[in-house]
């Protein structure tokens, strides 16, 4: 979190996390270059340089997928959740193990003649109007360097610098760089391997990933359109005026007993903004659902050491003011919330970050 | 996408705080053009790729006949 700078916060999960990505890929590239030296025996042989080639290649296709289904997965279950805790270290392995294709590749076809070999890729073939004798090597390049920029910027000293929502778009050109890389494939390896099932799994591979992508957005439109509280039409609790002043409104976001103890809950109100609401402890909280890390969904996470912790990297905030614990220093926006009769209402009125609020406890209605 | 686009958290003094839900939306749009996109290109690629050649030994009927070398050197691109 905020506290000093340390190049990586190694702790037991990162590196059972990395090790977990080391040994697969090692894993794969083993077995793959096994089963290839068995497929491609004689008179059908090619040469061990273009095995690890396309061994590297598929590796980090197969790996680009694994690392853009994480995110709908995590939003569409639960479980999947670890797996987007060190997502950039798989994006980082992803960028590695594509480097040393592209690396390979360029060396073989390009390296042996008496011009630069990056100048020979580049200029080599110009039949851009071709689809079958495109120069797809080049929209390999192009999103190599798109891997490069994300894994250069993957560190939090870059989340911190350019802030949350830029650095999520910068990011989110992951899925240029997956475009390329498809049509780098489908104009490259797909032209000269006629085997239908290689074309299915390029094919399925795509319908996952933008299926998956299509499928939990569409879930989450669902849920704020159909999750829209209705607007209250009581401005006093138990015949107490609000503590807040006449322009107050309060919103009824549902029922306590909807809300398991010590697990969150995202609700949106009128202006489409998503709050997240808490239950500890006999005590309900609101605080908005954005992590100041990266904006994560806090309202998916739960109470941990008293704590709201975000889904997915475990940042962590009190409930009753929005800050970090000790020593840490962020902040997040809180809500007054009130609980009338069973039913939960929040002003939708967002408060500055760190503002301590009265949590309303369920047993009776409270004022914020 | 401009700054002034973003629907601002609740709370927040500067658009270093936006809120992840238009993000999401802004998202879902990206997936909605790039997911058409995609699928267009990889099916135009698999459409436009040149048609099997025959060699010449099936179409003569000759396939006893030992492979060219040069056939040989044909697996190693």
């Amino acid at each position: 979190m905020s506290v000093g700078y340390v190049a990586i916060q190694w702790n037991r999960h990162k590196r059972v996390y990395d090790a977990c990505i080391a040994g697969a890929i090692i894993g794969y590239l083993v077995v793959f270059l096994a089963v290839g030296k068995v497929l491609y025996a004689a008179p059908h042989a090619i040469s061990d340089e273009i095995l690890a080639i396309r061994a590297l290649g598929t590796c980090a296709y197969l790996l680009l997928h694994v690392v853009l289904c994480i995110g709908p997965l995590a939003r569409l279950d639960r479980r999947f959740l670890p797996l987007l805790y060190n997502r950039r270290h798989l994006g980082v392995a992803t960028f590695l193990v594509a480097l040393a294709h592209g690396t390979l590749a360029v060396g073989f076809y390009h390296g042996f003649g008496s011009v630069n070999p990056l100048v020979s890729l580049l200029t080599s073939n110009t039949n851009f109007a071709s689809l079958s004798a495109f120069p797809y090597q080049i929209l390999g390049v192009a999103a190599l360097l798109i891997l490069f920029l994300m894994a250069a910027t993957s560190h939090d000293f870059w989340l911190k610098n350019l802030g949350p929502p830029g650095w999520k778009r910068l990011h989110m050109s992951v899925y240029v760089a997956y475009g390329l890389l498809v049509m780098h494939v489908g104009l490259g390896f797909l032209q000269t391997h006629r085997n239908p099932l290689l074309a299915a799994l390029v094919f399925g591979g795509f319908l996952t990933v933008a299926g998956l992508h299509l499928l939990a957005g569409w879930r989450e439109t669902r849920r704020d359109n159909a999750g829209t509280p209705r607007r209250c039409t009581h401005a006093h609790v138990g015949g107490r005026p609000a503590m807040r002043s006449e322009t107050q409104t309060w919103v009824d976001v549902g029922s306590v007993d909807d809300l398991p103890d010590g697990c969150g809950s995202t609700v949106t109100v009128e202006g489409g903004e998503r709050i997240a609401l808490f239950r500890h402890q006999g005590c309900i909280s609101a605080t908005t659902n954005a992590c100041a890390h990266q904006g994560g969904p806090l309202g998916e996470g739960r109470i941990i050491d008293g704590c709201i912790t975000c889904p997915w990297h475990g940042w962590q905030y009190r409930p009753a003011d929005g800050r970090s614990p000790p020593p840490f220093t962020e902040k997040i926006a809180t809500y007054r919330v009130r609980v009338v009769g069973r039913r939960i209402e929040v002003d939708p009125a967002p408060l500055p970050p760190g503002t301590a609020v009265n949590p309303a406890r369920q047993e009776e209605p409270a004022n914020g | 996408m401009a700054v002034a686009d973003l629907a601002l958290a609740p709370g927040a003094a500067s658009w270093r705080r936006v809120v992840t839900r238009s993000q999401r939306q802004w998202h879902i749009r990206a997936w909605l053009v790039l997911a058409p996109l995609i699928a267009l290109g990889l099916i135009s690629a698999l459409l436009g790729r040149p048609p099997v050649l025959i060699p010449a030994d099936e179409t003569s009927g000759d396939r006893a006949e030992a492979p060219n070398p040069a056939s040989k050197a044909e697996g190693l691109r």
